[in-house]
């Protein structure tokens, strides 16, 4: 029988959690602080999500087969209805009230992401209005304009971490996909460029059901070793340009498989246990998408509000999601990639709501007010 | 009064905090045995319990039947998983679990090809010292120092509960019933997952979260449990709460009743 040595408590923190932590202390102390504070406030039920920003209309060079994001771009909204969309949009002043909120909140990380974030022209000031010294900023791309010299001015505005995704290792199938020929070449050339520009970055990748169990996948994991990228694989969702693709979402044997491949490789997901807390459900409590509107989403792939930044504060919309039976509790699988129950009342909603009205995401009260809270 | 529904599952008072007014439908046990026999001999294998395979059956039978004649019937219509627990070495949860449990859990999972972890806060940590029992595990404790102990551990009867909840339910429930019980703890668990280190482990479904709820944590926000993550097992000390002001209730979180007799 092994004795305690042998199989000791597992750390909760991975060896690179910590070294990145202890960069933080010198670079940005602030952030250092707030994450030194994280686990402890988890303990006491205060949350720390990412804020994943919908910027510039997610006006978008590509037009990704499984695009969740289709539905909120000005060129869908055009076909559809003939206009970009009329909602009062997020200005530099929203963002920089909604920075110094989520500061005093404890928060510390910021995606941006679209579309493709990098055709904003206002890129630049954006990062400054939120404070990229009090925040990690995170750049979510394509790559397709993610070149050096792109990469040394993102990093030399305080940008942290470059998120390039790639969805498939055969290039031909990527461009397919993206739509974009290409795309897959510029794809790698912009994880050398993150690189070379001292980025933290990792290859964001969107596994539909099967593909991990395929030598492309291999592959790519192979790919990204042979690098030292880390691999970040988001299960494929039924929603925005998916919606209808139930064939594309991953069962349980796909999503154990995958948790066995994070203990042989540096491979992750949204539920991978980190930050000292074991891998969940990340609603609310993970990560929250705010729409360029305002409308806040518990979720990445949710088209379904809890709550308007510019009319309410950030500690009342987390309050209402963490009451709310869906998104609040404690659970393992990911609602919105794996329970058939929640994704089919969440894509019936938003047919619904798509009859009535163009624009998403649908409101709270249309949507999440109509399930269960504590 | 409290009553058990014919899933197993207690019905929760008017002032429970639960998921929801039934038990769930969408978490689901992996593989496991209810042989009492199976059972002991896979515990026997591990910690050489020294008792006669047969009055230990007969122990068994006359806890069931107890159980069986009793207003708690029902929860027999619940996963109901025999254990058996070797006297105790210390007096010591996090102890016993450290120096025995653990290693034997470790062990017992690699045969599966699967493998244990255990994440405490720190690196440093340890549950040495660091646990103590409620009430009612208090006397679990105190008869398995002076002899071994065997059981029944109901997984799934106070599934969905908030954890004050639980404590309370239990409470209620046992007030007037003549038969050694407790919120299960951490050493019953882990000797069920010895020998059933597929109970966590359902190929189609997610399976519960174990809690712990009959002991408590020096820090009193943590609830110890056990969970199943790909292939590994994990505990996970996790808080209590769901917001500041409200206590974590997760339809995928189970806490166990055991109920016991002394092998003497």
């Amino acid at each position: 029988m092994p004795d305690l040595s042998e199989i000791g408590p597992a750390q909760p923190l991975s060896t690179v959690e910590s070294s990145k932590r202890n960069l933080q202390k010198t670079l940005r102390p602030r952030v250092y602080e707030k994450i030194l504070a994280y686990n402890d406030r988890m303990m006491d039920g205060v949350i720390s999500p990412i804020l994943r920003l919908k910027i510039n209309r997610s006006l978008c060079n590509m037009k990704c087969e499984h695009c969740c994001e289709e539905p909120y771009m000005t060129r869908d909204l055009k076909k559809r209805t003939g206009k970009e969309d009329p909602r009062p949009q997020m200005g530099l002043e929203d963002y920089r009230r909604l920075s110094e909120q989520a500061d005093q909140y404890g928060l510390f990380r910021f995606v941006l992401t679209g579309g493709e974030a990098l055709l904003d022209k206002n890129l630049g000031d954006l990062v400054k209005a939120l404070d990229p010294y009090k925040h990690l900023i995170v750049l979510d791309t394509n790559g397709y304009y993610f070149d050096l010299e792109k990469a040394k001015w993102f990093a030399s505005i305080g940008g942290y971490k470059a998120q390039i995704s790639l969805d498939s290792f055969f290039a031909e199938e990527h461009d397919k996909f993206r739509n974009t020929k290409g795309a897959h070449d510029r794809a790698l050339k912009a994880l050398d460029a993150a690189k070379e520009s001292g980025l933290e970055l990792l290859l964001s990748t969107c596994l539909v059901k099967g593909r991990i169990f395929t030598e492309e996948f291999k592959l790519l994991i192979d790919y990204c070793e042979s690098k030292a990228i880390p691999l970040y694989v988001s299960l494929a969702k039924p929603v925005g340009s998916a919606r209808g693709h139930d064939e594309w979402v991953c069962d349980k044997a796909d999503v154990d498989a995958l948790k066995d491949l994070e203990a042989k490789h540096n491979i992750f997901t949204h539920m991978t246990p980190s930050y000292g807390q074991p891998g969940k459900c990340i609603t609310v409590k993970g990560i929250n998408t705010v729409n360029h509107d305002g409308e806040i989403m518990p979720c990445p792939y949710m088209d379904m509000s809890i709550g308007n930044i510019m009319h309410e504060s950030l500690d009342i919309i987390f309050e209402r999601g963490m009451l709310n039976k869906w998104l609040g509790p404690y659970r393992d699988e990911c609602i919105i990639g794996e329970n058939w129950d929640f994704i089919k009342w969440h894509n019936t909603v938003v047919s619904n709501h798509l009859e009535n009205s163009p624009y998403l995401p649908v409101p709270y009260e249309q949507s999440f007010a109509l399930t269960e809270s504590f | 009064m409290l009553h058990i529904n014919d899933h197993g599952w207690i019905i929760p008072g008017v002032n429970h905090k639960t998921y929801a007014k039934t038990n769930s439908t969408y978490y689901k046990c992996g593989i496991y045995s209810n042989d009492e026999l199976i059972n002991y001999n896979l515990i026997d294998s591990c910690f050489d319990i020294k008792c006669e395979p047969g009055k230990v059956l007969e122990k068994f039978s006359e806890l069931k039947k107890s159980i069986l004649g009793s207003s708690i019937s029902n929860l027999l219509l619940a996963p109901h998983i025999p254990f058996i627990l070797p006297r105790f070495k210390s007096a010591n949860i996090g102890e016993i679990l450290e120096r025995e449990y653990f290693p034997a859990l470790s062990v017992a999972l690699e045969k599966e090809r699967r493998s244990f972890k255990y994440v405490l806060r720190n690196s440093d940590d340890t549950l040495v010292d660091n646990l103590y029992p409620t009430e009612y595990y208090q006397n679990l404790m105190k008869a398995g120092q002076k002899t071994a102990i065997i059981g029944y551990y109901f997984p799934l009867a106070l599934e969905g509960y908030a954890p004050s909840s639980q404590q309370d339910a239990f409470s209620c429930l046992f007030k007037d019933i003549p038969l050694s019980a407790t919120l299960s703890g951490p050493i019953e668990i882990a000797s069920v997952l010895v020998a059933n280190s597929n109970l966590l482990f359902n190929q189609e479904s997610y399976s519960h979260i174990l809690t712990a709820s009959g002991v408590e944590h020096c820090d009193t926000r943590l609830l110890l449990s056990f969970k199943s993550y790909g292939s590994n097992l994990e505990t996970w000390l996790l808080s209590k709460l769901l917001t500041p002001k409200n206590e974590q209730v997760s339809e995928q979180w189970s806490a166990g009743i055991s109920i016991y007799s002394t092998l003497a």
